[in-house]
């Protein structure tokens, strides 16, 4: 395992102090590799929290080139960057926080095509995709391949986040075991919604890697930030489930 | 009795209200009260709660008092529990 420079020492200096972290944690986080499909309004407060953190290595799985309609909420994308590919404009943004980093950028989303080699590569995968059927395919590479993931979803003011560890927890088509037949491909939302439950995503991603708090484990966490009402609600593996086979 | 009902994501856009209160008889189970709403609330809610069969699309969360039940589990419901129908939410 690769030790903290001095210079890592110093830039994480506050977060060392966190109990049960300490420089064991920081040197799991530095040697870590967490996928991030894709950078959107989720995925890219994740990946810059993340980067933020110290976590060695993120995959960035996400196609297609900058919008005007990305920069309320993909907080990676600049203007500077419409027209240019995503995961070029997350890279460059990541870079200047964090030049250690090493990034692993894919110009794809999560398809059949690429689902179990980039979950083979990461500890961790979060899942920020906006297509539950790429969420479906990360949820059973990772259940397959016994990697942690955890899922963030966002509509209008709403939010939610649990945490899916294979053979402990239900997993994601345990919750949704048909396919969702009301989500539609674009939904109301603000930045700062995307924003609040993808930093949740990245201190779950943290805690899992360092190996220190209680992960949303069985517990959906849903937040309507029109209200400001939080709740944590027990959730449960489902028999016969066609991905888990509990 | 009184049950305490709250709606999310696209079930909230459709009936365009979060919350509501319904008075059912005492001892009523699941199915009975999710049956009472399809009445009330009309055949669009009814097409994201069921489909074309009629069986419930279980991609739908109920949750009672902050925790999930199965549909098929139809639990028996007491006065004052606070039902939710949750649309499952992705995002991007």
């Amino acid at each position: 395992m690769k030790k903290l420079t001095e210079e890592e020492l110093a830039t994480y200096e506050w977060q060392l102090d966190v109990p049960e972290h300490g420089v064991e944690g920081q040197e799991r986080l530095k040697n870590s590799t967490v996928l991030v499909s894709r950078c959107g309004g989720l995925g890219s407060v994740v990946a810059y929290e993340l980067a933020a953190a110290g976590v060695g290595t993120l995959i960035l799985a996400h196609a297609g080139n900058v919008k005007h309609s990305d920069l309320n909420r993909q907080l990676l994308m600049t203007h500077d960057w419409l027209g240019k590919p995503r995961v070029e404009s997350a890279e460059r943004r990541l870079k200047e926080l964090n030049p250690r980093l090493n990034i692993i950028s894919i110009p794809e989303n999560i398809t059949e095509n690429n689902a179990a080699k980039l979950v083979g590569m990461a500890d961790v995968i979060v899942d920020a995709a906006p297509l539950f059927e790429e969420r479906f395919l990360m949820n059973r590479e990772a259940v397959k391949q016994g990697k942690p993931l955890v899922d963030c979803a966002m509509y209008e003011l709403e939010a939610q986040i649990t945490t899916i560890v294979p053979g402990e927890t239900a997993c994601l088509s345990c919750l949704y075991p048909e396919h969702p037949v009301a989500w539609k491909r674009r939904f109301p939302v603000f930045g700062a919604v995307s924003g609040t439950i993808a930093c949740l995503g990245a201190m779950e991603a943290i805690k899992l890697i360092s190996e220190f708090g209680e992960p949303l484990k069985n517990r959906l966490l849903t937040m309507d930030m029109r209200t400001m009402d939080v709740h944590t609600i027990q959730i449960k593996q489902r028999e016969n489930c066609v991905v888990c086979g509990v | 009795m009184n049950i305490k009902l709250k709606f999310t994501a696209q079930i909230k856009d459709i009936l365009g209200r979060n919350s509501d209160t319904i008075e059912v008889e005492n001892g009523i189970k699941l199915k009975d009260l999710i049956s009472k709403l399809v009445t009330r609330y009309g055949k669009v809610f009814e097409s994201i709660l069921f489909d074309d069969n009629g069986l419930y699309r279980h991609s739908n969360l109920i949750i009672v008092n902050q925790s999930q039940v199965n549909y098929d589990e139809n639990v028996t419901l007491s006065d004052g529990v606070e039902v939710t129908l949750m649309s499952p939410i992705s995002g991007g």
